[in-house]
């Protein structure tokens, strides 16, 4: 299928064949597979944080930031799970970068992961979306692995989904590792998609001793890094600051350490009931940028594919009579023939 | 075998709770482990007793009438300690310091409602009850938290706190102290839904609350109302002072925006699809084993003691796999405190049980691999925290 004929389909909405997506990620798993861990890119460019399947909420953001090939993105990162529309999303940002590989870029996230998807709504959604068949999220899950780990623009900012590493003291040692791999449970890779920029140090005896290291992040997985480390991190690699995604933010950013960290998240009202904003951020240049801060998208009507039209949501759990829930058979059956993964 | 059996006063080591699970081989040995046989089998005990019942307006038991006072005191500490003005990321900080207040404060008032002879079981009870808030590092609250509070109503039951006399409303009313609480921080200090699955799980916060719900009107010809009514929102509205899966769903719409069928897709699917209270309960136990109690993400965060939910195996009583920080694979010799070793292996009752076929717990469960497991396991190698364990607040 052409490209532009996917677009067509995707920005009305619709989902596309399986046979369609397999053939997409097979050609930019091609594609990426010659990019290095670290992408450098060059002003003008909007960058945009965490997504999480609020598919309306992308086509408001190509609205308040301009249509690609118009404007340069790069994305953070965390595109899947706990939204309605994952495979939309994904499947859009797809078949944009075949499309226009040069005028957007797409960074790996701790979600785009085998292991995340299965418990956070993904993997289900490719289920119900796509006849009980879980060979599409092996498709998508598959190109994950070649998704690049940062970028840097204009050889001055760093960009990742979480943050900094223990295991990383220059960009160089990123550039060595062997990315295209499952998100492992630690090391340098998982740090990267992982962790947290921490400055709630204020009242805290061992101000200089918790700046100055990384911590152990309370998520299971990741750091917590202060400032002094951030400081260190950037005299370094000679860069300026760095930009991440990773955690919700009331207003749709959050700056750290006097700019040198900045979050960028871009799903408004998060799950239907954060009431936060959203925003992207537009970069001119090292010193000029613009937060284009945005609220939930207006048009949030149910897609004509929606899973939900015939009680997919429940069926396993709820659909097989009078089975004892204690019973071994009920706890034999449920582990070999539930299809779908609900909650936690 | 048929009555409460409580825990043996002399027999019974406490300690202070560690954490026990660090991957999915520890979320597996958890299935058959004594803790999981006791929560099950309490759990399974509860959904009986609330059946036909309403969440009662006040209480006449004595111990509940006391352990309400204490959530009260609990829920006082939040008034006195309001969210902070100004700028945050989302969670507020504030909850940090409601969370260092209940910390203080926990052992004392344990000790002032636990009886004296069972005040050795404290430093457990502190534990889970301290975990049932949420995190204060995090700032959130799931259903981990909301596990950790179940798991204190059993410990008391094992301990007889309860009394004797404690009966459906008696729990009713606990858990509605517990949920208003609950609900009072989430809306005070934001917390963050933890690990929520969005639309594609039950609720962002709670499950146990829909048992409980579902469970007061399993007895489906005396139920007021059938499941497919709970479309129309002000259903749940009517009955959400006595009922606890409409006062769950009450919730939602209170904090949630949008259609009903988007942004909780599967509480509506339920309610479209699912005939009767009875269907509603069975599916949501069974989801329950499978998505709370299974699952690594939320139960790494149970801890074991070695009295009230002990880290050894419900078939043969001997201490399940520990795993030291930074080791790489299980010393499965028994945990290195000798208190373990000197338990004795009557801890593994079975609270509760035979009182119909249909209470027979299971004793392991099989693993619950995705259909492409050896695709993935490939990728997985890693799979295993190795970190130093606890965090300082716990």
């Amino acid at each position: 299928m052409e490209l532009d004929k996917c677009l067509e389909k995707l920005y009305a909405g619709q989902l596309l064949p399986e046979p369609t997506l397999r053939a997409l990620c097979f050609k930019l798993k091609e594609k990426l597979v010659k990019e290095s861990n670290v992408v450098h890119v060059s002003t003008p460019i909007t960058v945009v944080g965490d997504i999480h399947g609020q598919f309306h909420d992308l086509l408001e953001i190509f609205h308040i930031g301009g249509p690609v090939p118009d404007t340069n993105y790069l994305f953070l990162g965390d595109y899947v799970d706990r939204g309605l529309y994952s495979v939309e999303t994904i499947t859009l940002l797809i078949v944009l970068k075949l499309r226009y590989p040069n005028r957007i870029h797409l960074i790996r996230g701790n979600h785009e992961s085998r292991q995340i998807t299965q418990s956070y709504g993904f993997y289900t959604e490719c289920l119900n979306k796509y006849g009980g068949s879980s060979r599409v999220w092996q498709y998508f899950t598959d190109l994950f692995d070649y998704l690049v780990l940062c970028c840097i623009i204009d050889n001055e900012i760093f960009c990742v989904h979480g943050g900094l590493s223990p295991n990383v003291q220059t960009i160089d040692q990123i550039r060595i590792i062997d990315r295209i791999r499952e998100i492992p449970h630690d090391g340098a890779m998982a740090d990267l998609v992982w962790s947290d920029p921490e400055d709630d140090v204020t009242n805290r005896e061992d101000v200089t001793s918790v700046s100055s290291h990384f911590q152990v992040s309370p998520r299971g997985a990741g750091y917590t890094f202060g400032r002094n480390v951030v400081d260190k991190f950037l005299q370094l690699n000679g860069m300026s600051k760095i930009y991440r995604a990773h955690q919700l933010c009331n207003e749709g950013f959050q700056i750290y350490f006097d700019g040198l960290v900045t979050t960028v998240w871009s799903a408004p009202n998060y799950c239907y009931r954060c009431g936060n904003k959203a925003s992207i951020l537009e970069v001119y240049s090292k010193d000029e940028f613009y937060f284009n801060v945005f609220e939930e998208a207006p048009e949030n009507k149910l897609l004509n594919n929606s899973a939900m039209s015939n009680g997919n949501f429940i069926n396993n759990f709820f659909n097989d009579g009078m089975v004892d829930v204690f019973s071994d058979e009920y706890q034999a059956a449920s582990a070999t023939s539930r299809h779908v993964d609900y909650f936690l | 075998m048929t009555e409460c059996q409580r825990l043996d006063v002399d027999a019974t080591h406490f300690s202070e709770p560690v954490k026990r699970i660090f991957d999915s081989q520890g979320t597996q040995d958890f299935q058959s482990s004594v803790a999981m046989l006791r929560l099950s089998s309490y759990l399974h005990r509860y959904v009986q007793m609330v059946q036909g019942q309403r969440i009662p307006t006040d209480t006449q038991h004595p111990q509940v009438a006391a352990f309400a006072q204490l959530l009260d005191k609990l829920s006082e500490l939040v008034d006195s300690t309001p969210a902070l003005a100004g700028p945050r990321r989302y969670g507020n900080l504030a909850c940090r310091d409601w969370h260092a207040k209940i910390d203080a404060q926990l052992p004392q008032l344990l000790n002032q409602f636990v009886p004296a002879r069972w005040r050795a079981s404290v430093v457990e009870l502190q534990y889970y009850l301290g975990n049932a808030f949420g995190s204060s590092e995090r700032l959130d609250y799931g259903t981990g938290h909301e596990l950790s509070f179940f798991a204190v109503v059993c410990a008391l039951d094992m301990l007889g706190a309860w009394g004797d006399a404690f009966s459906g409303p008696d729990l009713l009313y606990v858990f509605d102290r517990y949920y208003a609480l609950v609900r009072k921080l989430i809306r005070t200090y934001t917390l963050e839904p933890a690990g929520s699955h969005g639309v594609w799980g039950l609720d962002d916060h709670f499950h146990l609350v829909y048992i409980l719900g579902s469970s007061q009107w399993a007895d489906d010809r005396t139920a007021p109302i059938m499941p497919q009514d709970l479309q129309n929102k002000h259903a749940a509205e009517d009955y959400a002072a006595t009922n606890f899966y409409c006062q769950a769903i009450a919730f939602v719409f209170k904090v949630k925006s949008g259609p009903f069928a988007e942004h909780s897709p599967m509480l509506y699917d339920i309610c479209r699809t699912v005939p009767t209270w009875s269907k509603v309960q069975r599916g949501l136990l069974r989801m329950y084993l499978v998505e709370v109690l299974n699952k690594f993400p939320v139960v790494q965060h149970f801890w074991f003691g070695t009295g009230l939910f002990p880290w050894t195996s419900a078939a043969n009583g001997a201490t399940l796999p520990t795993y030291e920080a930074g080791q790489d694979s299980a010393t499965t010799t028994t945990a290195s405190t000798n208190a373990t070793a000197e338990l004795p292996t009557t801890t593994t009752f079975m609270p509760y049980s035979s009182s119909s076929s249909s209470t027979t717990v299971p004793v392991a469960r099989m693993s619950m691999a995705p259909p492409n497991a050896r695709h993935v396991s490939r990728f997985m190698a890693h799979d295993r925290l190795r970190r130093a364990p606890p965090h300082p607040d716990r």
